[in-house]
């Protein structure tokens, strides 16, 4: 009743959203609102943001799980929203991890599995549970209950389920944050390796930035439903566009319009450009000039500071000191 | 060994609340007692049924609980269904109004629905005289057995609808969409999922029904179809014989202990099946198409119909009949007497509920857990049956306590009906008691004597359960 | 409601059963008719003792006398058949009465031989017919019904009544036991459908034309005469009364009876309201508002019974039926007779 002769298909787009004004309900203020985002297909994208920031309403918007009040989304050139037409989730051919699980409990980890796996033989349905049990480090599994399996097993039980049906995209919604810090590092590192691996195309929300700089091939950074900024890891995170995106990955410090790691700085002594450079702990604008907080045992009286720029030099008046960025450039 | 187990876990954990509670059991347990001393006698009797008329009455009580059952699941499952998970005209509404049946007594229905089968003689008539009364015979028992069974689940499917309700309502939202996002549309998720994990609910949905069919004397007898309740009377009565209907009655408390054990070790495995942390919201309703909510209202309003709506209609009619030819007659003194037995006996079977569950919590041992399971058995059993007992236990009484005549007086029903029904206070207070975290408990570490918890935490926590609760 | 207010109702429910009672005449009754209370009014007003009925199923107040034994609050017992009174005779709760005036108004077959209970309305169970279906002449004995003529055209209720259990027992009385169980038997075959409902629905089935003849009591044809649903008087209207074994021992009766309990503290009062029930003023009030037949005679019938004729009645003492009632409920089981 949904289906509509799908539009042609567009090699270089694997996945695309386009939400000019996607609003997840019908009230006055969106969850999200003009964010146009297109994935790459075997790509994994993190989405980032605080928590409200629609983030997952995104992703519910995605798999169908949420109708949009406007906007498109179409999945390998193929519309499933839009103004006029909406696939049911169960049509999308999406995986989904959900972040408690969401694992069956009455059906065992092997039925789990072949719960998306339905007009398949019964033979390739166990071969296809095997490999992906392999994968993860959980064959021989297969007969045991869900309630029987250990945080991480059971999450890494929910990425091989939805992994299973071999979707043209997985959607992960904070699939480590229920699992402790210890647990989680290791669970990370092997479901971008098995995504990595199937070439999967995925998209992975996270309140938690350094799964997201981990994990995603590139990171997008949502702010009130829209989108902040996005790009690779080192560019979310070395050149933040906004003070949003800048604070979401931790400190920063605003020079001049730019926003700055403090790592990224270092301050070197102006009559002696070659000399040992100081860490800087924290830059303040102050507005006229800049305030520099430095290491107690690196002050010394007879230093005078000069403000360097790597990329755009400026040497302010009656500032004696360079900062220059450290890092890439 | 006795000795030791008694002075360790009996003098161990007896103190006021765990002894009362353990007197009340035995006290509400005793009738039944004095019935199963009964099943030991062999009746006059009891060849004479076996030859004749039981295993007419076990057939008969067999597939009229079983198809009792299943159209209560049909009519039940569905309604829950659409009515916890999406939103349309009305629904708000049949939310609680498919609870309605409940007020209508099976007897009562038969006495309404006794004229289908009567509107049907035109037809049954044609077919006699057209196809030969072997057909005829068949399709007379057809249409009378298929009305019987259908106004029972009419009547009955709340009490699935309610625990089914329940079950849908706190189960997992994600479970759900990770079913649909999985590949599966409604029904499959339906199917495969949110019906098997409210399974616990469906078998105590359906036993509390199949008490209920196995409890109703009125329906079956004047729809013709001797039940074993209709035996244990006519045997009682009829035949005279006490001890062969005791026996008779035996037989369905047997049944019913295999279908309580049943549905137990299905409650136990669903404890274990259950995840441990659940933190997701519950399920959102989805708005229905305009179309689809056609459905939902005819899927929801038929069962009511059957149970509610028509029956209402036309007692009403009777009544407007009635009034007009002999004017008003409403016996208002007749409804105050039932009305305030009725209040009553709820106010002292919540009041022992009460004592018994937290009892029960602060001694979690096992010759207090056993009795108080037991002391709800009561409910399982025919009316009639708890009556045989309670009479036989009270006449013992009093012929040993000369000062007061317990037969006859309002005690005796009262203590009848709290046999009989303490599992229905007991359901609820227990699930509010256990919805009340345990760690409320932690105000008996907080300094509060035992007894002070029930009433100034507990008992105002689980008000609502109460007062509302259905046994589900 | 607060919790501490339901506890209090909890109290003072628990202390209304303890009010204090004072001494009527204590009545366990299993008739539940509107015209009963009437006629207690009028006891009351005549002789200034009041009277306290409490209404209940025939087999429950049996029990509760049976159990209460020598300390019921209970003086007299009322049933709606002779069968119950000889059980409560046999389990030894009754009183003999010495009273004049109910050994010479009440003819014998409706009395106790030792003066236990009394009758004071009688019941006849007759055959209620079709006349567009059945011709009067076809219709003769009980004993007739039995009969392949009447394959699928006899309706009749469950034989858990105790108005068919009567019945049968009226027939071993005549005929003994096998011949008694063979006529069950072949009645039961000749149904035009298994038994079921009461004896109002046997007629109703009848002006359905779902069978032919009914076996019911004639006073549940009065009470559809004047049902308060106008179809169900028309369909009554269609229906005619035989009075069957007219030429031999006549029709099956049965009564509506009392007694005295042998513990009642006031037996003379007791005795006073049973004589008040065979009194003229009480026995008119039966054929007009019950439509039961008088146990008197020479008293007036109404004019719907005038209508059905006078018949001849089966002069079978009814102090037999309560021993034959048991053996009665053994052979319908052995007919199959539901």
């Amino acid at each position: 009743m949904y289906c509509r002769p799908p539009t042609p298909y567009t090699p270089h787009e694997s996945t695309r959203q386009t939400h000019p004004s996607a609003a997840s309900t019908r009230n006055a203020d969106p969850a999200v609102n003009h964010l146009t985002l297109q994935v790459e297909e075997g790509e994994i994208l993190a989405l980032v943001g605080e928590s409200g920031s629609g983030k997952t309403t995104l992703l519910r918007l995605i798999c169908g799980l949420e109708k949009p009040d406007g906007g498109e989304v179409k999945i390998k050139g193929g519309t499933v929203a839009d103004a006029r037409k909406w696939v049911p989730p169960e049509r999308r051919h999406i995986g989904m991890v959900f972040q408690d699980g969401a694992l069956f409990p009455h059906l065992t980890v092997e039925e789990n599995i072949f719960y998306g796996l339905r007009r398949k033989c019964r033979r390739h349905k166990c071969q296809r549970a095997e490999t992906l049990l392999c994968l993860v480090g959980m064959d021989g599994f297969q007969k045991r209950y869900p309630h029987e399996l250990s945080g991480g097993e059971r999450q890494r039980l929910a990425v091989v389920r939805s992994l299973a049906p071999e979707p043209t995209v997985v959607l992960l919604d904070e699939p480590f944050s229920n699992l402790d810090p210890a647990l989680r590092r290791g669970l990370r590192s092997d479901i971008i390796r098995i995504l990595k691996e199937l070439r999967t195309t995925a998209v992975m929300v996270t309140h938690d930035t350094d799964d997201a700089l981990h994990a995603g091939d590139r990171v997008a950074v949502m702010r009130k439903g829209e989108l902040e900024q996005i790009g690779s890891p080192r560019e979310v995170y070395h050149h933040p566009a906004s003070g949003y995106s800048a604070r979401i990955f931790g400190e920063a410090n605003q020079v001049g319009s730019q926003w700055v790691r403090p790592e990224d700085m270092e301050l070197i002594p102006a009559y002696a450009p070659n000399s040992h450079p100081v860490m800087i702990e924290e830059v303040h604008d102050a507005g006229r000039h800049l305030e520099i907080r430095v290491r107690p045992q690196d002050v010394s009286p007879d230093i005078r500071w000069v403000i360097y720029d790597a990329t755009q030099p400026v040497i302010k008046p009656g500032t004696p000191a360079w900062v220059r960025f450290r890092g890439e450039k | 060994m006795l000795k030791r187990w008694f002075t360790r876990t009996f003098l161990h954990e007896l103190d006021l609340w765990s002894g009362t509670a353990y007197l009340l059991c035995l006290l509400i347990l005793l009738p039944l007692f004095a019935l199963l001393l009964g099943l030991s006698q062999r009746g006059p009797m009891w060849e004479h049924l076996a030859d004749t008329v039981l295993s007419g009455y076990v057939l008969n009580t067999l597939w009229l609980t079983a198809s009792v059952a299943l159209l209560s699941v049909l009519m039940a499952v569905p309604a829950a269904w659409l009515l916890s998970h999406f939103d349309f005209p009305g629904s708000p509404l049949l939310e609680w109004a498919m609870v309605l049946p409940l007020a209508v007594p099976t007897y009562v229905a038969a006495f309404v629905y006794k004229q289908v089968p009567e509107a049907a003689i035109p037809l049954l008539i044609h077919i006699r005289s057209t196809y030969g009364v072997d057909s005829y015979l068949f399709a007379e028992g057809f249409i009378r057995k298929g009305v019987l069974a259908l106004f029972m689940a009419g009547v009955l499917y709340p009490y699935l609808y309610l625990s089914l309700r329940a079950a849908f309502m706190v189960q997992r939202k994600g479970m759900i969409e990770a079913a649909q996002v999985l590949g599966r549309g409604p029904g499959s998720v339906f199917f495969s999922i949110a019906l098997p994990l409210a399974h616990p609910a469906l078998i105590a949905g359906i036993s509390l029904i199949s008490m209920e069919v196995l409890n109703d004397y009125g329906a079956v007898y004047f729809m013709g179809v001797p039940t074993l309740t209709v035996g244990v009377f006519r045997t009682w009565t009829g035949l005279g014989d006490l001890a062969s209907a005791v026996r008779l009655a035996g037989l369905m408390l047997l049944g019913i202990v295999i279908v309580l054990a049943m549905e137990g070790r299905h409650r136990g495995r669903a404890r274990f099946t259950e995840t441990a942390n659940d933190n997701s919201t519950p399920l959102l309703r989805r708005p229905l198409s305009r179309r689809a909510s056609i459905g939902a209202l005819l899927v929801c309003l038929i069962p009511l119909t059957i149970g509610f709506i028509a029956p209402l209609i036309q007692l009403l009619y009777w009544a407007y009949l009635s009034i007009q030819r002999f004017g008003n007659t409403i016996p208002w003194q007749r409804m105050g007497h039932s009305l305030l037995l009725a209040l009553g006996t709820a106010c002292v079977l919540t009041f022992i509920a009460v004592i018994l569950i937290y009892a029960q919590r602060l001694h979690p041992v096992r010759w207090l857990r056993q009795p108080i399971r037991l002391a709800g058995i009561g409910y399982a059993i025919p009316g009639a049956v708890v009556a045989v007992g309670v009479m036989m236990f009270l006449g013992f009484i009093d012929q040993r306590f000369p000062y007061y005549t317990f037969i006859g007086s309002v005690y005796a029903i009262g203590f009848g009906y709290v046999v009989r029904f303490l599992a229905v206070g007991l359901h609820p207070v227990r699930a509010g008691m256990e919805r009340v975290c345990g760690s409320l408990d932690a105000a008996s570490l907080l300094g509060h004597s035992p007894t002070h918890p029930p009433s100034r935490i507990n008992l105002p926590l689980i008000r609502g359960t109460l007062f509302f609760r259905r046994p589900c | 409601m607060q919790l501490k207010q339901t506890f209090y109702l909890t109290f003072i429910c628990l202390c209304a059963g303890i009010l204090p009672a004072n001494e009527p005449l204590v009545v366990y009754s299993h008739r539940h008719y509107a015209a009963d209370e009437e006629l207690f009014a009028s006891f009351t007003e005549s002789t200034g003792i009041p009277v306290h009925v409490l209404k209940a199923g025939a087999n429950e107040l049996m029990e509760r006398l049976k159990a209460e034994g020598e300390r019921t609050r209970a003086d007299i017992l009322i049933t709606a058949d002779a069968g119950r009174l000889d059980e409560a005779k046999a389990a030894g709760l009754l009183a003999q009465i010495h009273s004049e005036i109910l050994k010479t108004r009440i003819p014998e077959p409706y009395r106790d031989v030792d003066s236990q209970w009394f009758g004071f309305p009688r019941r006849a169970r007759v055959l209620v017919y079709a006349p567009d279906r059945v011709n009067p002449e076809e219709l003769s004995t009980y004993e007739d019904l039995a009969h392949p003529k009447w394959r699928g055209r006899l309706l009749c209720r469950s034989s858990n009544n105790i108005y068919n259990q009567s019945l049968l027992a009226s027939m071993i009385a005549a005929h003994g036991e096998g011949p008694a169980l063979n006529w069950a038997r072949d009645v039961r075959r000749n149904m035009a459908r298994p038994p079921q409902g009461s004896d109002r629905d046997q007629l109703r089935a009848v002006a359905a034309g779902l069978g032919d003849v009914a076996i019911v009591n004639t006073y549940y044809l009065g009470l559809l005469l004047h049902s308060p649903d106008p179809r169900e008087r028309a369909l009554a209207k269609t229906l005619r009364i035989f009075f069957p074994n007219q030429q031999d021992r006549g029709t099956h009766m049965n009564i509506s009876g009392g007694a005295v309990l042998k513990s009642s503290s006031q037996k003379d009062n007791a005795t006073r309201l049973l004589e008040f029930l065979v009194s003229d003023q009480a026995q008119e009030v039966f054929p007009a508002v019950t439509y039961e037949y008088p146990v008197v005679e020479g008293i007036e019938w109404s004019d719907l019974q005038k209508s059905w004729g006078s018949f001849h009645a089966d002069d079978l003492n009814l102090s037999q039926l309560g021993e034959d009632g048991r053996k009665s409920v053994q052979l319908f089981n052995l007919a199959d007779w539901e």
